[in-house]
């Protein structure tokens, strides 16, 4: 071998490994910055990306409306659920906390309403992959309600909180909120048949 | 020309030809090395830029996601918009994470996962258990809209009895409601099946005599500490939407025993906790095994 054919074979294995440790840094500093917010970059959130590196060929509009679109199926998506699972969620923030082996945990909160009952709800979310399966776990929740009627929710609220049932917390929630709601609207329409007749109506 | 010296000039000729095909034929028998490690360059090199600007955007993203008084403090908004060549796009990607993140959330706090099916004629559901902060079994459900609300297919246990709950709730005009039911009678029978399977995995001085499907009803089999009695302890869960039982019955050779204070008291702490807690405290009691 020539000389400078092995002064490059040198350079090149130099370029290599400095580039393998620019790599593992990059990906720690990747690892930290999750622990303020998580994103996921798949589908058009990928193409996304590499447009942004330059290493695409696409058009910066084609990219855009792509993207554009998906975040409109989002959109009907999220106002689809809202309307179905009868909560308003206003904001999510996911931190990952631990990223190690089979186990991936978060730190979520969450922000809303459910009709007039506003809450905050934060807690830790544990998933272990056990084979095909994967185990999910609720750690450590805290529970904050904006509610008038806090008296009779806080009993409630405590146990929730101590039991982690997370599920439990949100089921009852919005059946007592609609009910609530329900309350509200039939003693504002008696109100208003009140004020217009003179007399109240007698209910049905 | 010559006879000799064409001779001369062709073999000379050939033999440069020679020379140059050989040094051709050098050059990949050269470090295919070199070219290995150019490659790896090249996709090492594509990998770190794309972490870099992964990076980059997550930055963006997160400024992008912070709520506005935030932003106005750290007078951040200006410098947004020093990039703005693909402002558009970053908006967009900041968004699309957020509309993820929230979906995500609707999944986790136990939403039904809405999935409109068969051209806007049915509509499927998730409906997740959980029980003391495990997520459990997710059972899935399709309705028909058109004509009528029907439900179609389901992978719900027959003992839970879908369709009486279908007109107790109102399918018809209140799909929400029915499925709230179904949701309820699901988590609590999953709740009793875990606890269930919590006393077996506590409890090992515990013997579970009889459980049926449903988790209805329990009967177990308690070991007095004095003399060794046996108990039997039986558990109706009539309540079907509820974790809790509505009746304890014990049976003792031993008939006042049942009716001590201490089991009178225990009897109504099973009625008031999850079987698997109860337990816990009756033998920290010494009352049981």
């Amino acid at each position: 071998m020539s000389e400078e054919k092995a002064e490059e074979l040198k350079q090149l294995e130099t370029e290599v490994k400095l580039l393998q440790a620019e790599i593992i840094a990059l990906q720690q500093q990747r690892q930290d910055s999750w622990e303020n917010v998580s994103v996921q970059f798949r589908g058009q959130m990928q193409d996304a990306l590499a447009f942004v590196c330059g290493q695409t060929q696409d058009l910066e509009e084609t990219v855009v409306s792509r993207l554009k679109e998906e975040v409109e199926e989002l959109e009907k998506d999220l106002k689809l659920q809202t309307q179905m699972n009868g909560i308003c969620l206003n904001s999510c923030i996911t931190k990952t906390l631990q990223s190690r082996g089979q186990e991936v945990v978060h730190q979520v909160c969450l922000s809303g309403r459910s009709y007039e009952l506003v809450f905050q709800v934060e807690f830790q979310l544990s998933e272990l992959k056990d084979g095909s399966r994967t185990e999910r776990r609720i750690r450590d929740l805290n529970l904050v309600l904006d509610s008038s009627d806090l008296q009779s929710l806080s009993s409630f609220l405590s146990r929730v909180e101590e039991t982690r049932d997370l599920l439990l917390f949100f089921r009852t929630i919005r059946s007592y909120s609609e009910k609530c709601d329900d309350r509200t609207r039939t003693f504002q329409h008696f109100q208003v048949s009140q004020s217009r007749t003179g007399q109240p109506r007698t209910s049905h | 020309m010559e006879g000799a010296s064409m001779r001369g000039v062709l073999s000379h000729l050939s033999l440069l030809e020679v020379q140059a095909r050989s040094r051709g034929s050098q050059v990949p028998q050269q470090p295919s090395r070199v070219k290995e490690l150019k490659a790896k360059v090249e996709a090492l090199t594509s990998q770190r830029d794309q972490l870099k600007a992964e990076l980059q955007i997550h930055k963006k993203l997160q400024k992008l996601r912070a709520p506005v008084d935030k932003r106005r403090e750290d007078g951040e908004d200006e410098e947004m918009d020093v990039d703005s060549g693909s402002s558009e796009l970053f908006h967009l990607m900041a968004r699309h994470s957020e509309l993820t993140d929230l979906l995500h959330a609707h999944n986790l706090i136990g939403g039904y996962d809405a999935i409109i099916t068969n051209g806007g004629k049915g509509m499927c559901f998730s409906l997740a258990t959980e029980y003391e902060g495990v997520y459990l079994d997710t059972y899935k459900l399709e309705l028909n809209l058109k004509p009528k609300v029907k439900i179609s297919r389901h992978n719900i246990p027959p003992f839970i009895a879908l369709n009486s709950l279908a007109e107790q709730s109102n399918l018809q005009t209140d799909v929400r409601a029915f499925l709230a039911t179904v949701s309820q009678h699901l988590n609590a029978f999953a709740g009793r099946r875990q606890q269930l399977k919590l006393v077996k995995e506590q409890h090992k001085s515990v013997e579970v005599m009889e459980s049926n499907l449903l988790c209805s009803i329990l009967v177990l089999m308690f070991t007095v500490p004095k003399d060794k009695t046996p108990l039997l302890c039986t558990l109706e869960y009539t309540d079907h939407t509820r974790y809790l039982p509505t009746r304890v019955h014990l049976n003792c050779q031993d008939k006042l025993l049942p009716d001590s204070p201490n089991w009178k008291k225990n009897c109504s702490l099973l009625k008031e906790v999850p079987v698997h807690r109860a337990l816990t405290a009756i033998k920290k009691a010494s009352d049981i095994v």
